[in-house]
């Protein structure tokens, strides 16, 4: 007999013994990390970062939730924090390529290179292979202005065929303030998924930096036709027509029509 | 068969960690928070400002300097070997295997001290005797911070190091030193010195021995009264100029050329140009022959200058125990730094 069986509940039915709970099988939690890869795809990285926090609430095994988490919060520009989280992640699986990659990555952003360059080597002496790992060593590579960054870019390509690839790659190098070679690669991005809005609107961007202006318009403009709601290409566009000066601007402004 | 969601390796069913990797194998309901931390909008803003970068990439090569220098405690007591060597900074810690560290205080301190000597009597010089002070400080409280654990032991061995070195390094070096190179600022305009120039005697040459024809001595002036027209003047203190010749010597000044006992000499008073055309002079015993070549000839009044007759013999003929010391260095300005001669 259980110790608390002649207990009186308020109820007074007895009390039902649980069911035994079978943890949910992986494939269900996945499509979390699949909607946080789909924010990805969209820039929407604030919404990528709660979705791998989600899916970690469900499963805290998944690696690639943790891996995503330090990926969004160093593209958020929180460097620090990555690191940091990343540190933790790598406490829970000690020596994975990609948590290494991530740190890494959040610690050269942080202004700590000499010890990102040697977390990278950690990363790629690691088990396994990832296009992260190698996006990463270029990163570092590019920053400190060694050719070989080309290279390893190009690796992180053939690890994985999908367009975030070089569309990521296009992003370390505009914040490298590179964006002849981030143009390179953001075609490559649009070329592969023309239907997506968000490399139009890299790419729109790059060309903005580069002074390609009609370029620009074009890509931001083909950017708002896939998706008409967003607001930085429309801001992009915007800052385009209003900023320099030419002969046809001022006319369009003063007589021409809205 | 378990496979670890990290590396893919098959484990044996039943295993908490991965064989190869080490990660948890029970991790998925772990109560671990999986929510990062995040920056705050103000963090972000300050992160990219040109003062956060500077300050992070200082921070960054501290670090890597503060590693490579083993700067953790050790909780070793410091053997007598050690503690001996505190009275030159870094060599503690040159012999405790760190050597780079000691190297740095021990350069910095070298580097302070000579240019604090350089530099005596300036205030750049106090600044600098400021800065090797505190870096054997550093160095006595690195070996203190090593020996304990306990901030109140680190506190006490630290002021103990510093009041045993105090006591029987610095205040002897002081009264030493202070005899050996005792700055004195030059007040006024006096060829060749110029008003603001500071210069270092020697209060110890003559101590032992006596005073050379060649030597730059700051001596007491004989004192003479100097009268013009409505003013009376007392001339006296301390000059700076070249012993000419010693007691018993007889000398003859013409023309800008000076004999002692008939025999041309090598040596010229510092400023010719105020010596007159002609004067012959014999030093008594117990005196020297310093001409008041630096002194100034005229004395003004109302805007007035008035030219009086220089009392060459009264001035000229210095007693010994009146020569103080023997100028050797310009510490100031940087331009003129050098040697006296």
């Amino acid at each position: 007999m259980a110790r608390f069986d002649k207990l009186e509940l308020e109820s007074g039915s007895p009390r039902q013994p649980e069911r035994p709970s079978k943890s949910k099988p992986v494939r269900e939690q996945v499509p979390w990390i699949d909607q946080a890869i789909e924010e990805r795809r969209c820039g929407n990285y604030e919404s990528a970062l709660r979705l791998y926090s989600r899916a970690l609430e469900d499963d805290k095994s998944l690696v690639n939730g943790w891996v995503g988490q330090v990926q969004m919060l160093v593209v958020l520009e929180e460097a620090v924090e990555a690191e940091l989280w990343s540190r933790k992640a790598l406490e829970l699986f000690p020596g994975n390529g990609d948590l290494l990659a991530g740190r890494a990555q959040g610690m050269h952003r942080s202004g700590n290179a000499q010890q990102a360059m040697g977390l990278s080597d950690s990363s790629l002496k690691a088990t396994g292979q990832s296009a992260y790992r190698w996006l990463v060593r270029g990163e570092l590579m590019a920053a400190t202005k060694q050719e070989t960054d080309r290279h390893c870019f190009d690796k992180a390509i053939e690890n994985d065929k999908d367009w975030l690839v070089p569309l990521e790659i296009a992003q370390v190098y505009l914040r490298l303030e590179m964006p002849s070679r981030a143009l390179e690669r953001v075609r490559r991005a649009v070329e592969m998924a023309p239907d997506r809005f968000f490399p139009w609107y890299i790419q729109g961007e790059t060309e903005r930096e580069l002074g390609l202006e009609s370029a620009a318009r074009k890509s931001l403009q083909r950017c708002l036709e896939l998706y008409p709601n967003h607001d930085e290409a429309d801001r992009s566009l915007r800052s385009l027509d209003q900023g320099g000066w030419s002969f046809g601007r001022v006319w369009r402004r003063v007589f021409g029509n809205r | 068969m378990a496979q670890c969601t990290s590396c893919q390796f098959h484990n044996m069913p039943g295993a908490s960690n991965c064989g190869r990797c080490g990660a948890s194998m029970t991790l998925a309901k772990a109560a671990i928070s999986v929510h990062p931390p995040r920056a705050t909008r103000w963090a972000k803003f300050w992160r990219k400002t040109f003062l956060a970068r500077l300050w992070t990439t200082f921070k960054n090569r501290w670090s890597d300097v503060a590693e490579k220098i083993h700067l953790e405690p050790s909780a070793d007591l410091p053997g007598m070997d050690i503690l001996v060597r505190l009275i030159v900074p870094g060599w503690p810690q040159q012999i405790s295997g760190n050597a780079l560290f000691g190297k740095c205080l021990f350069g910095a301190y070298f580097a302070c001290g000579l240019l604090a000597l350089v530099l005596i009597g300036t205030s750049f010089s106090s600044f600098l005797i400021s800065a090797a002070l505190t870096i054997h400080a550093s160095s006595i409280y690195d070996v203190a911070h090593r020996s304990t654990f306990s901030r109140g032991g680190r506190i006490s061995r630290f002021f103990l190091g510093i009041g045993i070195i105090g006591f029987f390094l610095y205040i002897p070096l002081y009264s030493r030193i202070s005899n050996y190179a005792s700055p004195f600022a030059i007040q006024l305009d006096r060829i060749p010195f110029r008003a603001g120039e500071v210069l270092v005697a020697n209060r110890q040459a003559y101590l032992s021995s006596a005073p050379q024809p060649g030597d730059i001595v700051t001596y007491l002036m004989p004192e003479a009264e100097i009268a013009i027209p409505g003013a009376r003047y007392v001339v006296r203190g301390e000059r700076v100029d070249r012993v000419l010749a010693g007691p018993n010597q007889k000398i003859v000044w013409n023309d800008g050329k000076l004999t002692i006992d008939g025999n041309p000499s090598l040596w010229l008073p510092l400023n010719p140009e105020n010596m007159p055309e002609k004067l012959e002079l014999f030093v008594p015993n117990g005196y020297y022959l310093i001409f008041p070549s630096t002194e100034l000839m005229d004395a003004q009044r109302r805007g007035r200058v008035f030219s009086f007759n220089v009392p060459w013999e009264k001035w000229s003929l210095v007693p010994r125990h009146n020569i103080h010391g023997r100028v050797y260095w310009r510490s100031w300005p940087p331009l003129r730094m050098g040697l006296i001669r």
